[in-house]
């Protein structure tokens, strides 16, 4: 009975952790999409306004903080520097392609973020701008979904965990 | 003091990874002797090494001959672009629309592209399709025969001075020295330091790179960097209170206007014109009257006939040859 406790216990909280890891990924998604458009404003403010060179602006991004959206930026700026002649796009991508698995997003994030990254530093101010603002417009919009999924999702995998691992343990008593 | 080898190790890291494997691969006499190095698209790379132009092969050898010569791609085009933009072109707008820009070291890159116009006017550059890196070089000293010329002993100030020399013939290396002696002062001419003001519109005379003259040219400098000469000239003269102002290739309207404000202030200056010759410098229009007017007090005309910097003659105001 005793190990029959101790499985039933185990199945439930294993399920239910699941759960709440899958809840999170929707929460996540959300706040790091909010995050690269602030990071995004600071960029544009900065190009626009004191046209102060891209490794600069991504280290001074990516030390502003310490998740991994942060990280894409700062490792952009560091890539830009570092000698081995690689492109602002080739920086980019490097930078995001590393990134990437440890972030929230999903594919459509990904291809908005290379898709701005091909045009990064490429062109004057006003240009820069443009590719700012759009790549802003498309997060925005991937930010909303997002935030639809997460109302929808995060309480259904929060408790459905739980209840699935509760199910499976009726079943098998 | 800069050298060229250390001209060559500065510029690589601006250049494409493969071009730096080339130029690397350059023999210690080609890179001390290294004036420049030119990057032309689907064209040979070439340098100009001892004032002549050689193509350059894959193992860096040089050669008068275009057949095996190393073919630069657009690859290679764009990533010197980029690197020598930092990656962000909108940073250095007004150095696309100039035409060059300064790398750290004080060197120089020139490029051609497509231009965008606006208005008729020049924009940007865009599709960059050479670039020309110039290595810099102080010669410490280049000026030193001039300075009984220039210098006016009695009044502890400069004369009035123009240096005028064909395009590559070391007239900016002569101001800058120019400029770095009376910085210092001149203690075995009893020639006391002055303030000098600076106006550097081709960023070329101090080569600043964030704020920092790349080029030694003494404590008392001021530089007004990338500023138009005219402006730049009267600006330094109310903010900065200098006893010199130097400039370099000065011709325009707008500078001759600057110059005639400037002669009757106390402040001396010293500039720097194409020419070759009295009838060269007489033929360009805003300079003839200057020269009528007797304001500049000294010329000192340059060639490179015995290398960059060789001083062929120096005249005074009424133009009575000092040196020939």
């Amino acid at each position: 009975m005793m190990w029959k406790m101790i499985g039933a216990l185990f199945v439930i909280s294993s399920l239910g952790m699941a759960g709440i890891k899958v809840a999170s990924y929707f929460t996540r998604r959300t706040a790091e999409l909010r995050l690269l458009q602030e990071a995004l404003q600071v960029l544009d403010t900065e190009i626009v306004y004191a046209a102060t060179p891209l490794p600069a602006v991504l280290k001074k991004i990516g030390q502003t903080g310490g998740g991994a959206i942060a990280q894409i930026f700062r490792k952009a700026g560091e890539y830009l520097t570092d000698s081995q002649g690689l492109t602002t796009a080739e920086a980019w991508k490097k930078a995001l392609n590393e990134t990437f698995p440890s972030t929230a997003l999903n594919q459509d994030d990904y291809a908005i973020l290379s898709a701005f990254g091909d045009l990064l530093g490429g062109s004057d101010r006003y240009e820069q701008h443009k590719n700012i603002s759009l790549t802003t417009l498309h997060l925005q919009k991937e930010e909303e979904k997002a935030r639809r999924d997460q109302e929808k999702n995060v309480r259904l995998w929060q408790y459905g965990g739980f209840l699935l691992g509760i199910s499976i343990v009726l079943l098998l008593l | 003091m800069l050298q060229l080898s250390r001209g060559l190790s500065e510029i690589l890291p601006f250049l494409a990874p493969s071009l730096r494997d080339i130029l690397g691969r350059l023999s210690p006499t080609v890179v001390d002797g290294l004036e420049e190095v030119r990057l032309r698209l689907s064209r040979p790379l070439s340098v100009r090494w001892r004032q002549n132009e050689f193509f350059l092969d894959m193992k860096g050898e040089l050669s008068p001959l275009i057949s095996g010569a190393y073919i630069v791609s657009r690859e290679e085009i764009q990533k010197t672009v980029q690197l020598i933009s930092q990656g962000s072109i909108y940073a250095f707008e007004e150095e696309f629309r100039q035409g060059f820009l300064t790398l750290p070291g004080g060197h120089r890159v020139g490029f051609t592209g497509r231009a965008v116009l606006e208005g008729g006017q020049l924009k940007t550059l865009r599709d960059i399709s050479s670039l020309n890196f110039r290595i810099a070089r102080a010669v410490p000293g280049a000026s030193r025969p001039l300075l009984p010329y220039v210098l006016d002993l009695r009044n502890l100030s400069p004369y009035h001075t123009l240096i005028v020399s064909p395009p590559c013939a070391g007239k900016t290396t002569m101001l800058r020295d120019l400029v770095r002696f009376l910085s210092y002062g001149i203690p075995e001419l009893h020639f006391p330091a002055l303030t000098v003001g600076v106006v550097d519109e081709r960023c070329e005379l101090a080569a600043c790179c964030d704020g920092v003259p790349q080029h030694d040219l003494g404590p008392r400098v001021d530089v007004l960097d990338h500023c138009p000469k005219d402006v730049g000239m009267l600006m330094l003269l109310r903010s900065m209170a200098p006893q010199v102002i130097a400039t370099d290739e000065i011709g325009c309207a707008g500078d001759v206007t600057a110059i005639w404000e400037m002669v009757n202030t106390g402040v001396s200056i010293i500039a720097t014109v194409h020419a070759s010759s009295w009838e060269q410098l007489e033929e360009r229009p805003h300079l003839k009257e200057l020269i009528k007017s007797k304001v500049f007090q000294r010329y000192i005309f340059l060639s490179r006939r015995k290398g960059p910097g060789t001083i062929e003659s120096v005249w005074n105001e009424h133009r009575e040859p000092l040196v020939c």
